[in-house]
């Protein structure tokens, strides 16, 4: 009898110990993202950066990050969360959101963000109502970007060229520093990356015609006048050979890699790509950027803006700590982490820091954000909008292949892409 | 390889074969080495080759194991085809209860083709019948994704364009890996080395092998490009029109395939029997005449193996195309693999898309069968 109870309390204390070495294990909360946690890219240093700090910071959960390529984050994204596979917490672009809403891979945020004070969400520069999805913010934005004109500065000098102000002028000016090497405008107009380069191109410039994406009922109207004007203007670029008709196979990262090569003079490029392109011996502090000029000089062109979002996944099992991790994401400390790596922090007060006064990148990052609170513009994006992105950019292969007459090729997109919602 | 497997077979066959031998086929483990063959069985061929010099020193030479080796599974096929034994192996397989072991080993290959393959066809099959949204069945809607395949002219423009992707690289393939294989199978020094480098292609992922042509025929900046600049004195846009892009796409296709097919076509050509030749040369035959009348008709069954291979790897191919061109430029090289991925995983109508795999699958069934069906009619003629 001794023995047997013995034996029990020895049982029962091995259950406790193990009960205890179980409550002291971390919660492990899957991230996934598209930036890699190893590698060159600043991104990669800060990312691993923040991840770091936060399993330092506290001891109930342990973040680990799962890298998938940008170009198949969102599949993998949709198909694990039907297997009950999903993350718990997920990096979503702006442009995807919708999709992600529809597909049910995200949980509405509006109960955490209701324990925010009214400062804490005001702070945001891009509010997260304009992410409201049916009613619900369906994600946070940790990061900025917005479209300038890059141009290489050496290119335009030697040709003796000014900083375009006008769209005009950056046609003539791409026309004299063409030469059978360099093209002097690029952009990536093949369907590759589900035709991303072709809308981030035409969008602004569309948007500076007068041109509305969509009607009131989601349908495109990107066939309208201001869509034939901004397409002609594209098509004018190959005519005057201002562009190559090469650009029809190429993609963004063919056109930013022809511009480290020293082969393009000038693109419209996102914020976040222009660390990236500096990183060349070819192009260096020549590679400078401008807001998007105008149909006029007195009219300038409205900036595209876009983001880099958190949200938490539809199967997380662990949501509180995956909001908990994205609180700390957003976070001054990870902001400036993020911004010394390029990126535009998605916070008013985090350009407070004297990182945004001190340095020259500090300062140019400042300067990209006042361009986007002055002349941002964002859109949230149906959600098969990648399908319209792949139609405009065949439309703008047929106009410079085939010399296809803007109109035709805008109604030949419209068509097919709203004929496909219906 | 032939000399040895030549010198062997006269060795056997001028030797009566032993009476007491027995068919069992044990395995005796010597080293790292398995011999097929009772240890008495090896040791009587080896008296003769080097096998009895193994026995002896220990410390044999690989062509000493491998003559030894050949020894004793070419007597016993010899004597398999004299039929000295044949009745004590049907009275032993009678006598013998039923092995099995063969089955139990075979079962988790099958419930893995099953797993892999058959279920997932199925299952497309019961996906093909519904309406979805993202992941989720929606609605049953019968044959409405079959109907509607058949309408999409997208659909039978992305058909045309996998015939002549298909047609297209296989009709290069083949006499340049044949053409190889030939002259791969003549003797000349170097030839090892020359072997190894024409396979290297095949083992480079396509995905990489993309990337590495994307940027060489890169219309600004590609290596290519500009040597035909420099060459021609204008610079060909080789991806940047539909027509040129599926050309080019067919030679990166070409150069990344074509290693498969001249190393089966090798291994066929290496099994004629030099005599052959020999023989056809007493009868005045000259070197195409030879290749005609001796080397194509008993290389035809490995052609066709080779035809099939490539026609279902071509038809089927995604990743190469995907990655070099993405469909374009305006849909030029968007084949119908291609399209299911787009269909399914882009504009996310998987119901769509298991139906035009499945169309996909029987196309496959179709080519295979025109093959084998192809080559029974020429064997029975």
């Amino acid at each position: 009898m001794h023995k047997t109870l013995m034996s029990l309390v020895a049982i029962a204390i091995g259950f406790g110990w193990l009960g205890t070495a179980q409550a002291e294990q971390p919660i492990a909360l899957k991230f996934w993202t598209f930036l890699p946690v190893q590698g060159s890219d600043p991104r990669s240093t800060a990312l691993k950066g923040v991840i770091d700090g936060f399993n330092k910071s506290q001891s109930k959960y342990e973040v680990s990050v799962e890298s998938i390529n940008y170009a198949r984050i969102d599949n993998t994204v949709i198909q694990s969360t039907a297997a009950g596979q999903g993350p718990d917490i997920l990096n979503v672009y702006t442009d995807q959101l919708s999709m992600h809403a529809a597909a049910k891979t995200i949980v509405p945020l509006d109960s955490y963000l209701a324990a925010m004070s009214p400062a804490e969400v005001e702070d945001f520069l891009i509010s997260p109502n304009a992410l409201r999805i049916g009613g619900h913010v369906m994600a946070l934005p940790w990061e900025m970007r917005v479209w300038l004109l890059g141009y290489r500065k050496d290119l335009l000098d030697n040709a003796h060229q000014k900083v375009p102000a006008t769209l005009d002028e950056v046609a003539n000016a791409a026309a004299v520093v063409s030469t059978d090497q360099v093209m002097g405008f690029g952009m990536g107009a093949s369907t590759a990356g589900l035709g991303a380069q072709a809308m981030e191109t035409f969008a602004p410039i569309f948007w500076g015609a007068g041109g509305q994406m969509f009607d009131d009922k989601g349908n495109t109207t990107i066939n309208s006048e201001a869509g034939v004007k901004t397409l002609s203007w594209l098509g004018d670029l190959v005519k005057r050979n201002a562009m190559k008709s090469t650009v029809v196979s190429m993609g963004a990262e063919d056109i930013q890699t022809a511009f480290r090569a020293g082969t393009v003079g000038m693109q419209i490029v996102g914020s976040y790509r222009v660390g990236a392109t500096r990183n060349s011996p070819t192009t260096g502090d020549n590679f400078q950027t401008t807001p998007i000029p105008g149909w006029t000089a007195d009219k300038p062109m409205p900036a595209r803006l876009a983001s880099q979002t958190l949200t938490i996944g539809t199967t997380s099992k662990h949501k509180d700590g995956a909001w908990e991790f994205i609180k700390y994401y957003l976070g001054t400390p990870s902001q400036i982490e993020f911004a010394k790596a390029g990126v535009l922090p998605s916070k008013a007060s985090s350009y407070q820091d004297p990182f945004f006064g001190e340095s020259s990148q500090g300062k140019e990052i400042r300067g990209w954000a006042d361009y986007a609170r002055q002349r941002g513009r964002m859109e949230m994006t149906p959600r098969d909008f990648s399908r319209l992105s792949e139609e405009l950019a065949k439309a703008i292969q047929k106009v410079i292949l085939e010399g296809m007459d803007p109109k035709a090729a805008l109604d030949a997109a419209a068509t097919a892409y709203n004929g496909q919602r219906h | 390889m032939a000399d040895l497997f030549k010198g062997v077979t006269h060795q056997s066959k001028s030797r009566p074969p032993p009476q007491d031998y027995d068919l069992h086929h044990e395995l005796i483990d010597v080293g790292q080495v398995t011999f097929p063959g009772t240890a008495e069985q090896a040791y009587r061929k080896g008296q003769t080759s080097g096998f009895h010099r193994f026995c002896q020193s220990r410390k044999p030479s690989a062509t000493h194991l491998l003559r030894a080796t050949m020894n004793a599974v070419i007597s016993q096929a010899d004597r398999e085809t004299i039929g000295h034994h044949r009745p004590r192996v049907k009275s032993a397989a009678r006598r013998r209860p039923l092995n099995w072991l063969p089955p139990l080993f075979i079962v988790p290959a099958v419930a893995l083709v099953f797993l892999v393959t058959i279920y997932p066809v199925f299952d497309a099959a019961v996906l093909s019948l519904f309406e979805t949204q993202y992941a989720e069945k929606v609605q049953f809607v019968g044959f409405d994704n079959f109907i509607h395949l058949a309408t999409d002219p997208l659909i039978a423009n992305a058909l045309s364009r996998s015939l002549v992707y298909t047609l297209g690289s296989l009709a290069v393939v083949l006499p340049l890996s044949l053409g190889l294989a030939l002259l791969l199978n003549e003797e000349f020094p170097l030839r090892g080395l020359a072997r190894t480098v024409i396979v290297l292609p095949w083992v480079v992922s396509q995905t990489v092998v993309a990337l590495l042509w994307a940027w060489l025929l890169n219309a600004d900046f590609g290596p290519v490009t500009y040597l035909a600049q420099t060459l021609l004195g204008y610079r060909p846009l080789f991806l940047a029109s539909p027509t040129a892009a599926m050309a080019s796409t067919i030679v990166v296709n070409v150069w990344a395939s074509y290693p498969q097919a001249t190393l089966l076509l090798l291994a066929a050509l290496q099994t004629i029997p030099n005599e052959l030749y020999d023989a056809a040369k007493i009868d005045g035959t000259r070197s195409l005449q030879a290749l005609r009348y001796v080397t194509l008709p008993l290389i035809k069954p490995t052609i066709a193996v080779v035809l099939i291979q490539l026609t279902l790897l071509y038809f089927n191919m995604v990743t190469l195309i995907y990655t070099l061109t993405g469909g374009g430029p305006m849909g030029g090289t968007e084949t119908l693999s291609l399209r299911v991925l787009k269909t399914s995983f882009e504009d996310w109508n998987l119901g769509q898309g298991a139906a035009l795999g499945l169309v996909i699958t029987v196309v496959n069934f179709a080519f295979s069968l025109i093959y084998v069906l192809a080559l029974r009619s020429r064997h029975a003629r």
